[in-house]
């Protein structure tokens, strides 16, 4: 292999200072498991001075199996004098028979959330529905069009109809990758995962045996400490703030609500986990530590990984060019969402969420780009994309991320810092629209949970961009004025904000399960696949429909055909069977190695064929 | 025991007569009341109000019930409705009322499908638990 070949992408960009990781060789690497490890430090030092030579990964994973599928355990970190050159000494560690790559350790810019302000006070007397007290100014959750006549009514995440059936399960875990998360506030405080071991145990001691010492609440792993901590200069208050939009506690007559911090105030919504990634002003995580964060997040319980980070859109335009710079953390992500290490019961594989980014830009950041993970964009709370928000490739799913429009009630209430921007701040961008997105996924795992539930990977992915109410509706032509003068034009977003904006309720329904479509046998019949496909199922783009030889002889299927969210099917048997539908959630291809896109989904729609069929699959 | 079965049979032979022959109002209300349709996956209440307007709920395959409404009617014993939103039922229906507890309504679109009701009240729980479909 050319020298060149075995360094992973450029020097461009921030990495750290001091650092290159490097890929050992299988040969290589059996010396380091056989205990040899000074040998295998020597071999690849040759002439250079390395000031340590460690494992990339923080500690022993606990699928060892998939760590060694994914090569994972063959990478290390060289660290050099501060005063030695990177880019020279990744040549020099190329050069090295006993390495396979090497890498630039890349540092990631946290995701921009725009300003930044204090909460001031409720903006509405009555609250409704729940007791917290600033519930009536969180037009996120609940949109009656009353805080601001430019809002729109409905245009929230639907969280107060679904609170009827399920408010979270302390089963589901949510994997705060962010800045630090500030457990012991007083509406996050009791929704906060708490690794009992470690805090009932020694200080200084990994009590539980994990490979982390003192990891309570979480790990910081830009510090490399079990201390989460919010006392750098320049912390915003981002993990925070994030935090409280995915589990702020509910019904504790304190603060705010959130999606899924329960319905009672005893305990009953989902768990917050702290990955802290990000450590003040620096506002920069390496690809090793956030590697890392993924494997921790896995390998102590979260179902889901919730990042408001990202590179910026359009920096990568796909998915190899991502992978090539971010080795260390693209494997972390594929060791969090493999099946094998799937923390809910109800879900074959845990979930990785992401920011869509805030460059104004027609494409998605990337990791959140990649097809197996979740691009989230922006909404305004008049239902109309932000300014801010990235749109177009990659991004799969809207959410609320509040803007600027309509002054301070426009953003997104959530927890804050009390000595950095109150107890309760307002904050957007596409890293509060995130979120928003992690907390109906949790909900509909608890759901599932208390049903007793299961769904492959695919089915669930496909369940969360199908829970969604049509965004494109209001998008087909127009101007939104924006505070800075500006005006964005409605039209560029046709069809590129991903499936349509996110529903809680939508999503338990998906969960509870969706009905048969009934069809005239003998007829040629066009139906709705909103159930199946969602609000915006008119808009979406179908790639085919197909079913097996057997179904297809039940049912006499003679013609079927998918366009502009309608089924059209002739049966000419009577009786049931099931077909296949693919769509891409977000755009109109699939993304891929060679260009980022949306992400192909199926559903299984069953089909019931008899002799009469109403209005809308009414039975008379 | 031999003779209070003929009187027995010779009461249902009556009540079959009474049905078959009644008029128009009479099987009005006798349609009147709330039915049950299942079969496989296929769960189906209804109920025919005296006012005219009806409710449906049904549950075909997952999910939970969906709830339809709309005005019913009956000329001679040939039922048919529309839903709520004016669009008329898939089908018109020969009504026959095998007993008190029995509704057999025969689709009259030539497709032959013929589905038999029992009596049923419908469970509060379906009525409250369904999601009302609508336009």
């Amino acid at each position: 292999m050319a020298l060149s070949e075995k360094i992973a992408g450029d020097a461009d960009g921030d990495f750290a200072d001091g650092e290159l990781l490097l890929m050992l060789t299988e040969d290589a690497y059996s010396h380091w498991e056989n205990g040899d490890s000074t040998a295998v430090a020597d071999m690849v030092r040759g002439d250079m001075q390395l000031a340590s030579f460690r494992p990339a990964l923080a500690s022993k994973p606990k699928n060892e199996k998939l760590a060694k599928q994914l090569g994972l355990d063959r990478w290390f970190v060289a660290s050099f004098d501060s005063d030695s050159d990177v880019v020279e000494s990744g040549a020099m560690l190329a050069s090295s028979q006993y390495v396979e790559a090497v890498q630039f350790n890349r540092i990631a810019p946290i995701g921009p959330s725009g300003s930044v302000e204090k909460y001031a006070g409720n903006t509405k007397s009555e609250p409704y529905f729940i007791s917290d007290p600033l519930f009536s100014s969180q037009w996120n959750l609940y949109n009656d069009g009353s805080i601001d006549s430019n809002f729109k009514s409905g245009a929230d995440v639907g969280a107060v109809y679904a609170w009827n059936l399920c408010g979270g399960d302390p089963g589901v875990v949510v994997a705060i990758i962010d800045g630090p998360v500030k457990y012991d506030h007083e509406d996050l405080a009791e929704n906060m995962w708490v690794n009992e071991r470690e805090l009932h145990g020694t200080e200084g001691v990994d009590d539980d045996g994990n490979g982390y010492v003192d990891d309570i609440y979480g790990y910081n792993f830009a510090l490399g400490t079990g201390r989460i901590d919010w006392s750098a200069p320049g912390e915003i208050g981002h993990g925070t703030h994030v935090a409280g939009i995915v589990g702020a506690v509910n019904e504790n007559g304190k603060g705010i609500a959130s999606v899924a911090g329960g319905v009672s105030g005893k305990g009953d919504g989902i768990r917050m986990m702290s990955c802290q990634i990000f450590y003040g002003d620096s506002r920069s995580a390496s690809d090793l530590q956030v590697g890392n964060a993924f494997i921790y997040a896995a390998d102590n319980g979260a179902c889901i990984a919730q990042c408001s980070y990202g590179y910026n859109g359009g920096t990568y335009k796909n998915d190899n060019a991502y992978i090539n710079k971010w080795p260390f953390e693209y494997r972390g992500l594929k060791y969090f969402t493999d099946p094998s290490n799937s923390n809910c019961d109800a879900v074959e594989s845990n979930v990785a969420v992401f920011a869509a980014g805030n460059e104004s830009v027609s494409y998605s950041s990337y990791p959140g780009a990649l097809p197996q993970c979740i691009s989230v964009t922006a909404l305004g709370p008049d239902g109309l994309p932000a300014a801010y928000t990235n749109y177009g490739l990659g991004c799969n799913i809207a959410a609320p991320g509040g803007d600027d429009n309509f002054g301070q009630s426009s953003k997104i209430l959530s927890t804050g810092i009390p000595e950095i921007n109150g107890e309760y701040a307002w904050m957007a961008g596409s890293s509060m629209a995130c979120p928003h997105v992690s907390s109906v996924i949790a909900l509909g795992m608890s759901y599932a949970l208390q049903l007793g539930r299961h769904f492959s990977s695919d089915e669930f992915l496909a369940m969360v961009y199908a829970s969604v109410n049509d965004v494109n509706s209001s998008l087909s032509g127009g101007v939104k004025q924006c505070p800075d003068g500006q005006s964005i034009n409605l039209k560029s977003y046709y069809r590129r904000m991903g499936t349509g904006s996110i529903d809680a309720w939508q999503m338990l329904m998906q969960v509870e399960g969706v009905p048969s479509i009934i069809v005239e046998s003998g007829k040629e019949c066009r139906v709705s696949l909103e159930d199946y496909f969602g609000g915006g199922s008119e808009t979406l783009t179908f790639t085919g429909a197909d079913v097996d030889p057997v179904y297809e002889s039940a049912l006499g299927v003679v013609s079927m055909s998918v366009d502009g969210g309608y089924l059209t099917i002739r049966c000419e048997r009577r009786g049931s069977g099931k077909i296949r539908v693919k769509a891409i959630a977000g755009g109109t291809f699939a993304g891929g190695p060679s260009g980022t896109g949306g992400t192909e989904i199926e559903r299984e729609i069953s089909i019931l064929s008899r002799g009469v069929c109403g209005w809308n699959n009414g039975w008379l | 025991m031999r003779k209070i079965l003929f009187v027995l049979s010779v009461a249902a032979a009556g009540m079959l007569s009474s049905v078959s022959c009644s008029k128009e109002s009479d099987l009005r209300s006798d349609i009147i009341g709330e039915w049950h349709f299942s079969d496989m996956e296929t769960d189906v209440f209804i109920e025919f109000r005296e006012d005219g307007d009806y409710e449906m709920f049904q549950k075909i395959g997952a999910g939970r019930y969906r709830g339809y409404a709309g005005k019913w009617k009956l000329e001679k014993n040939i039922l048919s409705g529309t839903y709520a939103e004016g669009d008329d039922w898939g089908s018109s229906y020969r009504v026959d009322i095998k007993s008190f507890d029995t509704l057999v309504l025969s689709a009259m679109n030539g497709s032959g499908e013929k589905n038999i009701y029992k009596r049923e009240d419908i469970p509060a729980d379906v009525r409250e638990s369904a999601l009302i479909v609508k336009y």
